[in-house]
């Protein structure tokens, strides 16, 4: 799938191909997430395997249409390089109340002209790996994480320069957790774009 | 017909049967002696054949009865006889051999039976012959309409390939003109350039002789110019020596004359010395006499030589005009070399184009080729011998597509039509499926709930039995029930009766309620600033939270954005519509409960809707459309009373200051006068600021002075409208009578 759009004459990645991977990354990481901390029914999610790993993902349909709508806007605005953050947050749905928040921080290296670099300079087994590792530390963290013990849902607040507009997106306030606890996870990085990973709860 | 043709054995059902004929023959040889006469008839033509066919059958039909062997009747009958003679021989054989055996009668007539058979299978076999030659006959005369068909087509053929033969020979003529074009433009073209050759030498040998005596005539003018520079400086040197002496001549003229006066002046009157000085007088006039002389020679020759410098200047023109003239054919050669150059590149084109020939007759040839394949293959395809047809048939196809392309993009539409009805459908079948489940899990909670209402009845039921059994025993116990009655309502009576006391002491004892309404207060106060403190301390966190979020990212030229239609809001919105869903249905119930528990048992369902419903009962929408009704009726009369008055006012008007007042979209007033000789006369006022402004008209420009005396001058507008009143009304001729019958009263 990524693996496709990586130049494979090279075998390093250009920026739509580290796009690619990153928005793949977010996909895999928010069906596991959901799958892990229990948001949705555990026989609404089918395993499949990416990256040598086994990955839930939803079969819900209101999830799919959303993840088919978020992505493009995420792949666009990626390569805009207009992003700076996705938080995943998972909220309460009578209070509203976050209780956990799931954050990739997307740092774009730049060039000395200060422009995006379109060109990597790391293979793509390297760049996987990481991805990899990424995603095995997302599964553990459910050994530390409190017990979502109401109705939970999600919301993805996407942080974005001044100047960013899509259809079907809203200003929205962002997000904090009283009491919380922030850990750091691995990071990845394509060579282009780097991903460091954070998760907030609600310390008891 | 040509026998050649007919012998060819190109048919291969006559091949096999006069196979199966010989082989037949061949056992017949076997079993006796065979006439292969017959062989030979084959050969003879069809009518013949089935003459001899019909002879041999009436002969073989005699046959079996005469059983004898008759030379004459073969003799006679030679054709037939020689036909049929191999049978008769075996016949004839057989025949003697049952004189000599007469034990072999049995024989003999197997043997005639046989032989009439096999004749009889002769018979059909010449038979199967004859119908072999006539499709023989019809094969051959398809072939000669094939025949016939190829002449024509190699007619036409022939003719096409004339056409092209002559197309090709009017090419190869069009080559040899323009072969002899070229020859003679390449002999032009020769000719030409040796004209050029000749103007170029021409030009050369002139431009040469032009050079050799532009350089004499410019050697000729610098030998002049220094010829004339040296007279020049000769002449100087003359006119400086001349000078020279003459300055000298006067000095010694000078020094004489001091001299003169020195011996003047020593010798007292010497009278030699007077002669001398008179010789020296004369010596020193002669002197300057030569040396005018010599002047005026000088002169004179100078002036000589200033008459001539006209002429050299005239001569140095001319010179000058001739080297511009040899520099002007310098120029002309430059554009004659260019005009060769054309030339000769227009030559290199016709050699070029004379290469290109074979090459174009080589195309012409291939495409000739081409022409007769896509010919021959329109003839294969479409069957049709001119190129119109060939189109015609492909405009036909073209159309046929295209109306096969409309068919497939309707069809494809009626296809997508169905697809979305199809899905449009499959919605709806979704929808009253959910909506069915819905309605079952509704009709389950209907269901528990009557039980739970049964059940609840039931409940009430044995409370009430108890709670009558319970009265039935009190009753029964009767006095002792009443008196605790009692005692507890003189309990309550004297409980109350102590508080009405403590009110009465509180209004007595007022300060000490102001004390306390001041520690109320203070405590009120104190709270309050419990209050502000804990807001601050709110405030403060809050600021420090904002400043954590600003250090995690959220910095002022960053935006949060999230997608509207998210899974948490669509939760929300979800569980928000059910709990209100399962509120009024809450309600519902409970109003079903309260109806039963009032003894309500039918129509239970209609009473609750009605209840429901009390917010907009039909009497009160009644009064409201009543109401609704009067205050339109109110509207429309009050309309009716304010026309009234404003047309009467505006008549009133009209009829007292003579002028009808009108008011535009745009908030202008149009004044138009009683007097007015046309519409067109009119004045238009505007509200600017805090008065009224004449506006601008072509009306207006007609009565400058009236405007200039009282609106310029005046600042009046009411005495200028009066004023212009009574002059339109002195401009009217008629008299003042006529005045009410021409006014049209504003509406």
């Amino acid at each position: 799938m990524a693996a496709g759009t990586a130049q494979e004459t090279q075998n390093f990645v250009t920026l739509k191909g580290s796009v690619e991977l990153i928005v793949d990354f977010f996909n895999y990481s928010l069906n596991s997430i959901l799958y892990q901390r229990g948001v949705f029914p555990e026989e609404s999610f089918i395993p499949t395997q990416h990256y040598g790993l086994t990955m839930y993902m939803s079969k819900m349909p209101e999830i799919k249409k959303y993840t088919d709508e978020i992505l493009p806007h995420l792949k666009k605005w990626l390569t805009e390089g207009k992003i700076k953050k996705l938080v995943l947050a998972l909220c309460d749905v009578n209070s509203k109340e976050p209780l956990e928040c799931w954050e990739f921080r997307i740092l774009a290296e730049e060039t000395p002209t200060g422009e995006i670099k379109q060109q990597g300079t790391k293979p793509l087994k390297d760049i996987q790996q990481e991805i990899r590792n990424v995603l095995r530390q997302i599964t553990a963290c459910v050994t530390f994480l409190p017990l979502l013990d109401c109705v939970c849902s999600f919301d993805l607040q996407v942080h974005t320069k001044k100047d960013t507009q899509g259809e079907g997106w809203g200003d929205v306030q962002p997000l904090s957790i009283q009491n919380a606890q922030e850990v750091q996870l691995r990071s990845f990085s394509t060579s282009i774009q780097n991903v460091h990973t954070f998760v907030s709860y609600k310390s008891v | 017909m040509a026998g050649s043709s007919r012998s060819v054995p190109d048919d291969l059902d006559s091949t096999v049967l006069r196979h199966q004929v010989q082989r037949y023959f061949n056992e017949l040889s076997q079993e006796g002696p065979l006439n292969m006469e017959f062989l030979s008839m084959k050969r003879k033509p069809a009518s013949s054949a089935v003459g001899t066919a019909m002879r041999t059958s009436t002969f073989d039909s005699f046959l079996p009865k005469k059983m004898c062997f008759d030379s004459s009747v073969a003799e006679a009958n030679s054709f037939t006889a020689d036909s049929s003679s191999f049978a008769r021989k075996g016949v004839a054989d057989s025949y003697s051999q049952s004189l000599n055996k007469s034990a072999k009668v049995d024989l003999t007539a197997q043997y005639e039976q046989k032989l009439s058979e096999k004749q009889a299978k002769i018979l059909e076999l010449q038979q199967k012959i004859i119908q072999a030659e006539m499709k023989f006959n019809s094969l051959l005369t398809a072939k000669d309409q094939l025949d016939n068909d190829l002449s024509n087509l190699k007619d036409t053929c022939s003719t096409k390939i004339k056409h092209y033969e002559d197309k090709i020979e009017t090419l190869q003529i069009e080559i040899k003109q323009l072969h002899l074009k070229n020859d003679h433009l390449s002999k032009e073209n020769i000719l030409t350039k040796e004209a050029m050759d000749q103007l170029r030498l021409a030009c050369a040998e002139e431009k040469i002789s032009c050079s050799k005596e532009l350089s004499r005539v410019e050697q000729k003018m610098i030998d002049m110019q220094l010829e004339c520079e040296d007279k020049i400086r000769g002449l100087e040197k003359n006119l400086e020596k001349a000078l020279w002496e003459a300055n000298k001549h006067q000095m010694e003229a000078e020094e004489a004359k001091n001299q003169l006066k020195l011996k003047e002046r020593v010798a007292s009157p010497p009278s030699d010395h007077t002669t001398v000085i008179e010789q020296q007088r004369q010596v020193i006039l002669e002197m300057e006499n030569a040396l005018f002389a010599q002047r005026a020679t000088f002169s004179q020759s100078q002036e000589a030589k200033l008459a001539r410098i006209p002429q050299l200047e005239k001569e140095l023109a001319h010179l000058h005009a001739t080297n511009q003239l040899y520099r002007e054919t310098a120029a002309n050669e430059l554009l004659l070399k260019e005009q060769i150059s054309a030339l000769q590149e227009s030559v290199h084109r016709y050699k070029d184009q004379c290469q290109a020939i074979p090459d174009l007759q080589g195309e012409l040839k291939k495409l000739a080729s081409h022409l007769r394949e896509w010919e021959s293959m329109a003839e294969r395809l479409f069957d049709a011998n001119s190129l119109a047809q060939v189109q015609a048939q492909v405009e036909n196809m073209r159309r046929k597509e295209l109306k096969l392309v409309d068919d497939i993009g309707n069809l494809q539409i009626e296809l997508n039509s169905l697809k979305r009805t199809n899905s449009t459908l499959r919605d709806k079948v979704e929808a009253l499926s959910n909506v069915s489940k819905t309605k079952l899990d509704l009709e389950d909670r209907v269901r528990k709930l009557e039980r739970k209402l049964i059940v609840v009845q039931k409940d009430r039921d044995h409370y009430r039995t108890i709670n009558e059994m319970y009265e039935n025993e009190m009753t029964r116990v009767g006095g002792p029930a009443t008196v605790s009655m009692e005692t507890k309502q003189i309990n309550e009576l004297e409980r109350l009766l102590e508080e009405y006391r403590e009110l009465v002491s509180m209004a007595d004892t007022t300060p000490k309620a102001n004390q306390e309404t001041i520690t109320k207060l203070n405590q009120e106060n104190e709270n309050l600033t419990k209050e502000v403190a804990e807001l601050n301390q709110t405030i403060k966190h809050l600021k420090t939270q904002l400043e954590v979020a600003e250090s995690r990212g959220i910095a002022s030229d960053t935006r949060v954005l999230h997608f509207t239609n998210n899974p948490l809001d669509n939760v929300r919105r979800k569980t928000l519509e059910q709990v209100s869903q399962l509120e009024k249905e809450n309600e519902s119930l409970r109003e079903r409960v309260r109806l039963m528990e009032a003894g309500q048992t039918q129509n239970l369902t209609l009473l609750v809707g009605d209840h429901f419903e009390q917010g907009c009962t039909p009497e009160r929408l009644r009064e409201l459309e009543e109401k609704l009704k009067s205050s339109e009726m109110k509207n429309q009369r009050v309309e009716e009373v304010f026309r009234k008055y404003c047309s009467d006012f505006r008549r009133g008007i009209f009829e007292l200051f003579g002028y009808q007042v009108d008011n535009d979209e745009c908030g202008n007033f149009k004044l138009t006068s009683v007097f007015s000789e046309s519409s067109a006369d009119y004045l238009s006022f505007k509200y600017v600021g805090d008065g009224l402004m004449v506006m601008d008209s072509p009306y207006l420009h007609t009565i400058d002075d009236l405007v200039q005396l009282h609106i310029n001058n005046q600042k009046s507008i009411p005495v200028f409208l009066s004023a212009l009143t009574v002059e339109l009304y002195s401009r009217q001729s008629i008299n003042s009578s006529a005045y009410p019958s021409v006014m049209v009263t504003p509406s």
